[in-house]
This record gives structure tokens, C-alpha cells and sequence, in this order.
């Protein structure tokens, strides 16, 4: 029997984790596309040609959802003991729980302020499209603190807890 | 800034300072559960505005490029009739004013704009928003005053129904022979105006008004739009600064104008009635320490004890104006939409002044000294 911590074994951290980090990505990315989606379509209502535009902005916010994924997929794979999760301690899975919170949260609400950016964005390409550009650096200046969270999660997992498993 | 401020004069006390605002009951009903929502729903607001009104907000953000700016005005302005309909083809307006030779004309196709412009805005208000009543419900109060002037006062003359509120005119006029079957903001002012003593033309217009203000300031409320809000109560003000003035120039007292003011302004209701006493010179030094002495109450003059009122409608525009260029300041939610719509109103206002003066032969100087401040003009005023 794998030890546990909190009443939790390694393996149900680790899972707890990852799914944290995919729910968070995927919620804050869904509310961040449909608040540029929304705007995006009420300008397209009237413009058709803006689509290339605002399809930029529109897709921005859906990378803290990929993020929570990427982090999903490397806890659950390249996590893995190679004896199998059941020699995985309780408190090796709660560091990796703990590795996981930086995607879970930080794409969460970095993801629904993206949207609310690129959502005042396109208004500037509603007027002008040759402004699609710049318009897109601004949602863009946000996707920093997602990225900054995915490396950090990142190197928590593979630095801090890797070596602990492997024991 | 607490929202529930309320301008009773400087601190040393003018009149009366008890106010317990004496609105409708449905008001304060309304009132509280605001008050108890407020809360939560503010901290919430930012992420669910631009679910509500994105879409709506998509649409006008396209359609401001439309709006007269003030290089549109200045041509406009110097050019002569025919010049101004072909420069006005850049502007959205062109197509409704085409072929435009008198002011029945203008008037028409001024019209037919802004029946667009309120479908346009029926149809991207999203469920839930009072945003379209808001904005039009001034049309069905209007239409509310020439029914009953024409059925209390026996007038016939009192300018046409206009059909751009929310209420259909003819169902408005069916609707008054029973009450009962009126929407129930507007039940409040025809039983009021029923229940007068004597009904006279300027009775049904005070009353009606009012009740106007004060339900608009419950829309807001409802929207939980501190924007609106605060539109509403501006408006709500200025309207009661204009009966007030207007008041002391007919000599009227403190009970007709207790009658006659708005309730839920920035300027107590009770303050406002008790300056009605005072001499004119007074009465402007009390109020020129509101919010409304830059701009619109320092430019009032008295002579001979009469107040002179000349531009204060336009600056009560300009200053209505001033006030929603913050809107558009916001990227997401309601006040774009009242922004945009307002806009849109105030540039038809500015149309119908320069091209009705240019059917007159008026000097381009004499119709810029008439002319509005515009929406997407900072520079103006």
C-alpha cells in the first residue's frame, strides 16, 4: 500500500492536479473567447471583411486553455514512476499537485483578462483594420503571465519533484 | 464619490434639509433590492458585461465611424444646402435625406433615420437589458401627454404622436380609455394627472415629466449601470434646475414646485423648492455651488428679478454631451450602446439646426452659434 498524505495517495494528488490545471486553462479560455467571440461578431455582422483581422484575437485567449492541457499531459506521462503511480508517495504527488497550481490559476484569470483586452482591441479594428496589428499587442502583453506560469509549472515539476520519485 | 450623495446647498443651510424621497412604491421596492444586490453584482460586472452587450457593442463600434465629427460639422457648416446633403452621403445620412428640397423633407428623413437607429437597437439589446426602454421610453411619455391633453384639455394642437417609443401610439390611445390595461409605469402619472383639481396643458406636462425622470432613474437602477445611473440623474437635475428658474420667473411658490421637481437627483428635492423664495440673485449663488455651475449656471444673468434662460437648453445638451463622452472610455457593456445612441440623436439635433438654417438663408456663424456639441467631438464647448 502507497503511503498517503492527507488521506490522499501520490496518485490521487497527481490526478487532482492535472485535472485542476486543465479545468482552469479550459474555463478561463472559454470565458476569454466568448467575450471576444461576442464583440468579434457583432463587428463582423457588419463588416465581413474585418474576419482576418480579428481572428488573431480572437483565437489569443485560447492558449491558456492549451497550457492547462500541456500541463495535463506532461503530469499524467512524463510524470509517471517506471515502476507504475503506485509506488508514488503522498508527498511526492501533493509536490506535484502543488507544481500544477501556478497553470490552474494563472491561466484561469489571465485567460478571462485576455479576452476582456482583445474584446476592447477590436474595437480599434472595428475602425481600422489596418490597426489589426497593434491592436493585437495588447492582448498579447497578457499571454506573458500565462507563459511565465506555464514555465514556472514546468520547471517545478521536472527540478523540484522529478528527482523525488525516482528514489 | 458616495452615489447616494445629495446636493442640499452649502453647508451653512439654505431651506429645509429633510428629504425622504416620497417616489412611487414599485420605486422603492425596486430601490432596495438594488441596494441589497449592488454588491456582488458590481464585483461581477466586469466579467459580465461584455457577455451581455459584446455582440451589441461589435455592431456600434462599426457604425461610430458614421458619426459627424468636427471636420464633417465645419464643412457642413460652410457649405450651402445641396453641398451639405452630398457631404452628408459620407455620413450614414445621405441616403435618408436624398432629394431633400424643404423642411418637411428634412423633417421626414431625420425620422426615418431614427426609426432605423431604434430598430437597430431593439435588435442588438440583449435579453434582460432596459437598455431600449431606457432610451425610448421617452417617446411613449411624450405620446402619454398629447392623449391626455387632448382628452383632459380638449387640444388638438399639441405637435403629432411620434412613433418610435416602445409602445405603439394607437394601442397607447386604446389603452388610456381603461387604465387598468396601461403599462404599469405609466398608470402612476394619468391617474395622478386625472385626480388634479383642474387640468391645464401645463399641469399634464409637469406631471408626466416628472414621472418620466424618476422612472428612467429606476431603469438605471434595474440595469445596475452606475453610468446610467448617473445619466439619468443629471438629467433628472437639469430638468428640475429649468422648472425651478422658470418657476421664479412666473413667481410661482414653494408648493407648486414641491409638485412639480423630480425626485432622486443630486439636488435635494425639498432644497431646490425652498430657494423659490429667495431673491433671483440668491437663488443662482446657492445653486452655482452644485455640480452645475461650470458650464451651464454661471452663464445665467437676472434683470429685473427675471432669470435669462436663453441657451440653456443647449448647454444642458453640451453638458449631457460632455458627460457621455465617457462612455466611450469603456470597451464592453451598456454604455457604449447609450453613448452610441445618444450620439445619434444629438447628431440628427445638429442636422436638422444646420439644414433648417441653410432652407432659411441663416449665415453659417448664425447656425454654429445654435449647434450642438458633437459625440465624438472633445474640442467643442
Amino acid at each position: 500500500m502507497p503511503n498517503t498524505f492527507g488521506g490522499l495517495t501520490g496518485f490521487q494528488w497527481v490526478i487532482f492536479g492535472a485535472a485542476l490545471a486543465v479545468i482552469g486553462g479550459g474555463i478561463g479560455s472559454a470565458m476569454g473567447i466568448t467575450y471576444i467571440a461576442n464583440v468579434a461578431a457583432g463587428i463582423l455582422t457588419e463588416d465581413p471583411d474585418k474576419f482576418g483581422a480579428l481572428l488573431p484575437l480572437i483565437a489569443i485567449p485560447g492558449t491558456q486553455g492549451i497550457y492547462g492541457f500541456i500541463t495535463g499531459i506532461l503530469v499524467m506521462t512524463v510524470m509517471k514512476p517506471g515502476a507504475g503511480w503506485s509506488v508514488l508517495s503522498g508527498y511526492s504527488g501533493l509536490l506535484i499537485f502543488f507544481a500544477c497550481l501556478p497553470v490552474a490559476f494563472n491561466c484561469l484569470v489571465s485567460a478571462i483578462y485576455q479576452g476582456l483586452t482583445a474584446s476592447g482591441a477590436a474595437g480599434m479594428v472595428a475602425k481600422r483594420t489596418e490597426d489589426a496589428g497593434k491592436a493585437l499587442i495588447l492582448p498579447a502583453l497578457v499571454e506573458t503571465y500565462a507563459v511565465l506560469s506555464l514555465i514556472t509549472t514546468i520547471i517545478m515539476l521536472i527540478v523540484a519533484i522529478k528527482p523525488t520519485i525516482t528514489v | 464619490m458616495s452615489r447616494s450623495a445629495i446636493y442640499e446647498g452649502p453647508k451653512s443651510g439654505h431651506g429645509s434639509r429633510g428629504r425622504a424621497p416620497a417616489g412611487p412604491g414599485r420605486a422603492y421596492g425596486l430601490l432596495a433590492r438594488y441596494r441589497r444586490y449592488r454588491g456582488p453584482l458590481e464585483n461581477l460586472k466586469v466579467t459580465r458585461e461584455p457577455a451581455k452587450y459584446g455582440y451589441a457593442v461589435g455592431r456600434i463600434k462599426v457604425r461610430e465611424m458614421g458619426l459627424l465629427n468636427s471636420q464633417r460639422l465645419g464643412r457642413l457648416i460652410e457649405a450651402d444646402f445641396d453641398e451639405a446633403l452630398h457631404i452628408l452621403e459620407e455620413a450614414d445620412y445621405g441616403d435618408y435625406l436624398k432629394g431633400s428640397r424643404v423642411a418637411s423633407d428634412v423633417d421626414a428623413g431625420l425620422m426615418r433615420f431614427l426609426q432605423d437607429l431604434y430598430e437597430l437597437l431593439r435588435e442588438i439589446t440583449p435579453a434582460g437589458s432596459h437598455i431600449a426602454e431606457f432610451l425610448l421610453d421617452r417617446y411613449d411619455f411624450h405620446n402619454l401627454k398629447v392623449l391626455l391633453k387632448q382628452r383632459c384639455c380638449g387640444e388638438q394642437n399639441e405637435g403629432p404622436m411620434l412613433d418610435l417609443g416602445t409602445l405603439d401610439p394607437e394601442a397607447l390611445r386604446v389603452a388610456l380609455e381603461n387604465p387598468a390595461k396601461l403599462p404599469q409605469h405609466l398608470v402612476g402619472p394619468v391617474l395622478e394627472v386625472l385626480a388634479l383639481p383642474e387640468i391645464t396643458s401645463q399641469w399634464v406636462d409637469t406631471v408626466v415629466d416628472r414621472h418620466f425622470f424618476e422612472h428612467r432613474l429606476v431603469l438605471a437602477r434595474e440595469e445596475h449601470s452606475g453610468f446610467m445611473e448617473e445619466f439619468a440623474r443629471t438629467s433628472l437635475d437639469l430638468a428640475n434646475i429649468k422648472i425651478l428658474l422658470r418657476a421664479k420667473n412666473l413667481g410661482k411658490d414653494a408648493g407648486f414646485l414641491e409638485r412639480a421637481l423630480a425626485e432622486g437627483g443630486r439636488m435635494g428635492k425639498v432644497w431646490m423648492a425652498a430657494l423659490v423664495t429667495q431673491p433671483a440673485e440668491e437663488m443662482l449663488r446657492a445653486l452655482g455651488g452644485s455640480r452645475y455651475a461650470a458650464g451651464l449656471l454661471q452663464f445665467l444673468g437676472v434683470e429685473d428679478e427675471q432669470i435669462r434662460l436663453t441657451d440653456y437648453d443647449k448647454r444642458a445638451d453640451d453638458l449631457m454631451m460632455a458627460q457621455l463622452h465617457q462612455a466611450r472610455r469603456i470597451a464592453v457593456g451598456v454604455e457604449p450602446i447609450l453613448g452610441y445612441i445618444r450620439g445619434r440623436e444629438n447628431d440628427v439635433a445638429v442636422l436638422r439646426i444646420i439644414l433648417m438654417g441653410k432652407l432659411h438663408n441663416l449665415s453659417p456663424e448664425a447656425i454654429e452659434r445654435h449647434v450642438r456639441r458633437l459625440y465624438v467631438d472633445k474640442e467643442r464647448l
